[in-house]
């Protein structure tokens, strides 16, 4: 996790010196867990090494990123990976994909790359909202670019304010725009019916095993 | 037969009263009340004579089985005077005493020290925020933005991060009041007492009451 908020300490440094334009897509899995991939857009080209030793300069006494667990890739103008990656190539553009484990991880990676803060305070970015135990308000924060973002559920699309539903779960924000918007999970209700059908048929299936089984 | 039809519907029911009597319901912690946190400037070299603590005042009112409004309120201590008590005997060991626009800052030629009273008034803010609401789930409760606070079951204490706020009884700022005076005093203290600067005799802390003060607040 200290590695991932290197790496946002660094895209975030990037963006506050206007010289980077972050594209984001963010996938959230039911357990609030889930994936980031960005595409960071550099006013020149730089290499790994170079965001390496930034972060490094950054944090003195600190570990080095870990690049097995944070994949970082040089791009080209498209998107696409530009093959044989070798230490000190430079690229422009550069590919990002980690994974957080829950939905703290992804709050640290919310006040670090897209600049929220509340002081000492904890914050979230999915939380219960209202009554309705099964909807949650999504907060990320400031779009540093084009912001894409899945969640598991129905968005409601009353709350999306400037942002662009694309589907039933994902919704895209321009960049600048504030993403924050109200989702419905699914599943939770589902779930405990499902289980609870389960066990009816589990059951029901030995009671007739054993019927067939006394009348042999 | 029965039997095993008796088991299919005792697991059914135990489920059933399972998901209903808890296991799958959301639990749930009464919010309702004030707190309140002192909040000292945020700055290296603090001047109580220009800078103050602040005062935030939180008050949760539930509105519905898990949802909450919460009001802010911010008060503070403004210096109001800063008097010279013995100003004859200290203008004949000095000269060019009335020449002066300030209150002196060292002892006269005759060793007469500056006796000095304080006085500062605790005055409500025209800052507040508007009410808020937030979320109260398994716990914790939420605010609209998100910051996320949970209570000390032992202290009676809101915790959000690492922010801590006491809880406030019956509307009881006292405990509050004296905790920001304490921080004037040592101010002051430090900085005219124990220099030599001031014999400060007397502090006096009012107070402007509960009316908010338009258009002081950055006093």
């Amino acid at each position: 996790m200290k590695r991932l908020m290197l790496l946002c300490v660094f895209v975030m440094a990037l963006l506050l010196a206007g010289c980077a334009q972050v594209t984001s897509e963010i996938k959230v899995d039911s357990d609030f867990g889930g994936s980031w991939q960005a595409t960071i857009q550099a006013p020149a080209p730089i290499s790994k090494d170079d965001i390496l030793s930034a972060v490094a300069d950054k944090k003195e006494g600190t570990q080095s990123i870990d690049v097995t667990k944070i994949k970082l890739v040089p791009v080209d103008a498209t998107g696409k990976e530009i093959s044989g990656d070798t230490p000190g190539m430079r690229s422009q553009s550069w590919k990002l994909e980690t994974k957080f484990a829950n939905k703290d991880e992804l709050a640290s990676i919310s006040k670090i790359a897209f600049g929220r803060s509340n002081g000492d305070k904890a914050i979230n970015v999915i939380y219960p909202y209202g009554d309705d135990p099964d909807v949650y308000m999504f907060n990320l924060g400031q779009a540093s670019g084009t912001t894409t973002i899945t969640v598991p559920g129905t968005i409601i699309k009353e709350s999306v304010g400037k942002g662009m539903v694309k589907s039933d779960d994902t919704i895209v924000f321009a960049q600048g725009t504030p993403i924050k918007f109200q989702f419905k999970k699914s599943g939770s209700w589902g779930m405990i019916i499902g289980g609870v059908l389960a066990i009816v048929v589990v059951a029901g299936g030995f009671v007739w095993y054993r019927r067939r089984q006394a009348a042999a | 037969m029965r039997k095993y039809i008796s088991v299919v519907i005792a697991m059914v029911l135990m489920l059933c009263a399972l998901v209903l009597g808890g296991c799958g319901s959301l639990s749930s912690t009464n919010f309702e009340g004030t707190w309140a946190y002192v909040m000292q400037p945020n700055k290296k070299n603090v001047d109580y004579n220009y800078d103050s603590d602040m005062l935030y005042v939180i008050t949760m009112t539930k509105k519905s089985e898990h949802t909450y409004e919460s009001t802010f309120r911010q008060y503070k201590y403004v210096k109001k005077d800063i008097k010279l008590l013995n100003e004859e005997e200290y203008a004949k060991g000095d000269r060019f005493f009335y020449w002066l626009s300030m209150i002196p800052e060292k002892p006269n030629a005759a060793g007469v020290m500056p006796k000095v009273e304080i006085d500062f008034e605790f005055k409500h803010l025209p800052t507040d925020m508007e009410a808020v609401k937030m979320t109260e789930r398994d716990g914790k409760l939420y605010t609209d933005e998100g910051t996320e606070f949970t209570l000390d079951s032992k202290t009676g204490n809101l915790i959000s991060g690492n922010q801590t706020m006491a809880p406030v009884e019956n509307g009881d700022l006292t405990k509050f009041k004296k905790e920001m005076q304490q921080h004037i005093k040592d101010y002051f203290q430090k900085k005219y007492v124990d220099t030599k600067k001031w014999d400060i005799t007397d502090y006096v802390f009012t107070d402007a009451g509960d009316s908010v003060v338009q258009g002081d607040y950055k006093k």
